[in-house]
């Protein structure tokens, strides 16, 4: 059996966009950088870290009850702001960087969409520890099975773990 | 030889009569002394003139270019000490046609008393300073004579002799302005007695004429200008009317229907006539005429007004210039029958000059521009001479001075912008160019600037006829006024009838008035009136630059008439303009849309549109352009970006956009 070794941006890639796929087949080497940037400067590190900064927050011991509480989409955003989003957003817009920072404001809602799905497709919530379950983990030469009886092996930093409603793990990474 | 700089002969076009230089004697000698041969005879009734005057004479030009404008300057030059001299341009609105002949009488009669000049020296004598001075002079010495007045400040003999012989000289000495002053009230009496003897019948009271001319005298600048106002038949503020001791009811109403206005300003023409039969006739000149051409009812009413200037004002002689065949077919042809009766039968023809003549003008000229005796000897023996006057005995002398112009220095290409720039500096030059002229205004309000914007021009007459134009669109109407005066009863009036008809208009017609730099600002309660009003109204003041463009917008235009510009036509200039104009519109009418129905639908759905933005915003900080437009279309709206934008106006003092063309973040800020 032929192996072949992907990065996690490269499995997101294969996952969601079926030209990379099929141009990887073709035993090309296509980009894994952010495919929906648009030309955009998108900030991603500082993305990430203020996804982060949120997640420990929303997780940290002294703030879980509080972040609890968040259980619609804007106070979510709305937290991601007060954590630095804002800031970040605000110091883009001085700079007339409006794309950027529109692109910015709007990974913070795509952000706050999807655990709030997650939130509330949970029959029973009880706080943000049901749902992620860590950031920017580690893992070598994961192998993961598919339907077709073939298996992929993972390398890299996953960005982030989430609990899936169905009990199996929602692996992120964030674009770039 | 050479071209010089400066082509001596590019000049060629009058605008000033009182500004003409070298005046050539040679120029229409013979229609020259015949209009001095019918005022000089005017002048020999005695004083005071009541006698029916002479038929208005008419001073016909085969072709433009003949020299009216500066035959009218030679006139004044000549009859300088004799007449009362009042330049005429066109009036534009034949219903209050006297109210504008009697501003440029005024406005005239406050130049300088010479013929030369229109700024006055420091202390310098008005032409309406020196009818003031001697008509009082001439009352008071025939009331002394005539034991109306029983106290004098010398004898009795020497005090008539002085007031006779140097009537400004003695009114302006100490001792009789002292005399006068204490001596007013029964002067006043006696003057009035003296002006019945004489059969003088004012149509105002005459006390308040008499005192008006005193104070005008008497008074500095400020108090002068309220005499003014008063004789233009502008209503006073009571401490104004206070100023010069005039009773209420010799203060102007300051409300009348508009003929009533029309009516009592012709009036003051002609009591401003009979009070000058003690002094010098009246000259006045109607100059431009191929401006009342532009419509019958305006030729008609021009037939009018020489008419009753003929029949029932005194001691004064009416001068017509005209081009023939304009006047033959736009302009006289419209006049009853009766009005023709007031020009003198036979029109006093303007010639061209013949070939001595046209060397001796050339030849004058070019000694004033400081040429050289040989390079005006080799000049004037060039052959183009000889080519112009080939086939004709006689040319008009624009002609000539063109030909030399041609023959001096290349000719340039006809250059509108040049030409206009011309026009502007001379008006500039004038110190009083600018003095407010409703005719002017509403010339370039009606046949101008209209052509710059979308609006279609109507004649108009409210019915109080303070608004004189409309412009409609198919949303929108503006309604103008041309009122100088600033009196508050008078601009209340005019305010309570632009409200009427904005309100009639359901909102859609708003009117305008002008402020130009040579007047005061409203002030004071008319200035919070009119700040009141602002929803139906509003002032444009013009700026000293925009007025400089519009008097030279009509100068040009109104010279282009008469034929003054043979290269260019009317309508050529008339588009130029307009071009000139269309990116200055903002300068003369201030643009306020009024909604249509679509606008107000448009306003309603900003505002819903808004409503909702803020519901978005007022739980998170910062929107991406994106995210809201997903969020505003689960409220069943589905605006663009820039209407988004637009509504957001509505919110500025809560929401921040900073946008691109195709994206924006919203920043709530409140």
């Amino acid at each position: 059996m032929d192996q072949v070794t992907l990065s996690v941006s490269q499995l997101r890639c294969a996952c969601v966009d079926e030209n990379w796929r099929a141009e990887f087949l073709a035993g090309k080497n296509p980009s894994a950088f952010n495919p929906c940037g648009g030309g955009v400067t998108v900030h991603g590190t500082a993305f990430h870290k203020i996804a982060e900064k949120f997640i420990d927050w929303a997780i940290h011991p002294n703030s879980v009850g509080k972040a609890a509480l968040l259980d619609d989409e804007d106070s979510i955003v709305r937290q991601i702001q007060v954590l630095g989003g804002a800031e970040l957003v605000d110091s883009l817009l001085a700079q007339e960087q409006i794309d950027s920072a529109a692109a910015l404001s709007e990974a913070f809602f795509n952000l706050a969409r999807r655990i709030l799905q997650l939130r509330r497709s949970r029959p029973r919530f009880g706080s943000w520890n049901d749902i992620f379950v860590g950031q920017e983990i580690p893992i070598n030469n994961a192998m993961l099975y598919g339907d077709s009886g073939g298996a992929v092996f993972v390398s890299g930093i996953v960005d982030s773990l989430r609990i899936h409603p169905s009990g199996e793990l929602e692996i992120v990474d964030y674009t770039n | 030889m050479k071209a010089t700089g400066i082509n001596p002969f590019e000049d060629d076009i009058v605008t000033e009569p009182r500004c003409i230089e070298g005046t050539n004697d040679a120029l229409n000698r013979e229609a020259f002394e015949e209009v001095n041969a019918a005022f000089t005879r005017l002048r020999k009734q005695v004083p005071p003139r009541l006698d029916k005057v002479p038929s208005a004479m008419l001073i016909t030009s085969p072709e433009p270019g003949y020299g009216k404008s500066h035959l009218i300057g030679r006139l004044f030059r000549r009859l300088d000490d004799d007449a009362t001299l009042i330049y005429l341009r066109p009036y534009q609105d034949r219903e209050t046609c006297w109210r504008n002949i009697l501003d440029k009488v005024v406005s005239e009669l406050d130049y300088p008393d010479r013929p030369d000049a229109i700024a006055c020296r420091p202390g310098e004598l008005t032409q309406l300073g020196a009818l003031a001075y001697h008509v009082l002079a001439h009352l008071i010495a025939s009331s002394i004579e005539h034991g109306i007045l029983d106290s004098s400040p010398d004898s009795k003999e020497e005090t008539i002799k002085a007031l006779r012989e140097r009537p400004v000289e003695v009114m302006q000495s100490k001792s009789y302005k002292e005399w006068i002053q204490d001596n007013f009230d029964v002067l006043l009496e006696g003057l009035e007695n003296e002006l019945q003897r004489k059969g003088v019948q004012l149509s105002l009271n005459p006390q308040a004429w008499l005192k008006v001319l005193f104070y005008y005298v008497r008074g500095k600048s400020a108090i002068g200008k309220i005499c003014l106002a008063w004789i233009k038949s502008h209503p006073l503020e009571d401490d104004e009317r206070k100023e010069i001791k005039l009773g209420a009811a010799d203060n102007p109403d300051s409300d009348l229907p508009f003929g009533e206005r029309n009516e009592i300003c012709f009036k003051r023409i002609q009591d401003l006539c009979l009070l000058s039969s003690f002094y010098r006739p009246f000259l006045f000149c109607f100059d431009q005429t191929e401006l009342y051409g532009t419509s019958a009812e305006l030729a008609k009413s021009f037939g009018v007004v020489i008419s009753r200037l003929r029949r029932e004002a005194k001691n004064h002689l009416t001068l017509v210039t005209a081009n023939y065949k304009p006047w033959e077919h736009s302009i006289q042809r419209h006049f009853e029958e009766a009005d023709r009766q007031a020009l003198h039968p036979q029109p006093t023809r303007l010639k061209g000059v013949r070939k001595l003549e046209a060397l001796e003008i050339v030849r004058n000229r070019l000694s004033r521009n400081d040429t050289k005796d040989a390079q005006i000897a080799e000049f004037l023996e060039r052959p183009f001479f000889d080519a112009l006057f080939a086939s004709t005995a006689e040319r008009s002398i624009r002609e000539v001075l063109r030909e030399c112009s041609r023959a001096w220095s290349k000719p340039a290409p006809v250059d509108l912008e040049k030409i206009f720039a011309s026009y502007r500096l001379k008006v500039t030059a004038s110190p009083k160019g600018l003095d407010f002229d409703a005719g002017v205004l509403q010339w370039a309000f009606t046949h101008l600037l209209p052509l710059a914007t979308d609006f279609k021009p109507c004649t108009f007459r409210s019915a109080k006829g303070y608004l004189t134009l409309k412009w409609e669109s198919d949303t929108q109407v503006y309604l103008f006024s041309f009122e100088e005066g600033g009196n508050f009863m008078r601009w209340k009036a005019i305010l309570n009838e632009a409200e009427r008809y904005h309100k009639q208009s359901k909102g859609s017609a708003r009117t305008l008035f002008f402020r130009l730099p040579s007047q005061s600002p409203f002030g004071g309660k008319l200035a919070e009136k009119i700040k009141d009003a602002s929803e139906y109204a509003g002032c444009v003041r013009i700026s000293r630059d925009g007025a400089v463009e519009l008097y030279a917008a009509h100068d040009l235009y109104a010279d282009t008439c008469q034929g003054d510009h043979p290269e260019l036509s009317e309508e050529a200039v008339l588009r130029f303009l307009s071009s000139y104009f269309m990116p200055r519109l903002k300068h003369f009418v201030e643009v306020r849309k009024i909604p249509s129905k679509e606008d107000q639908k448009a306003a309603e759905h900003r505002e819903d549109l808004a409503e909702a933005i803020r519901g978005v915003m007022q739980h998170v900080d910062l929107v991406p352009w994106s995210t809201l437009q997903k969020r505003l279309q689960k409220k069943e709206l589905s605006p663009s970006l820039p209407e988004t934008v637009a509504a957001c106006a509505l919110l500025a003092s809560e929401i921040r956009v900073l946008s691109t063309p195709s994206n924006a973040v919203f920043r709530w800020i409140k």
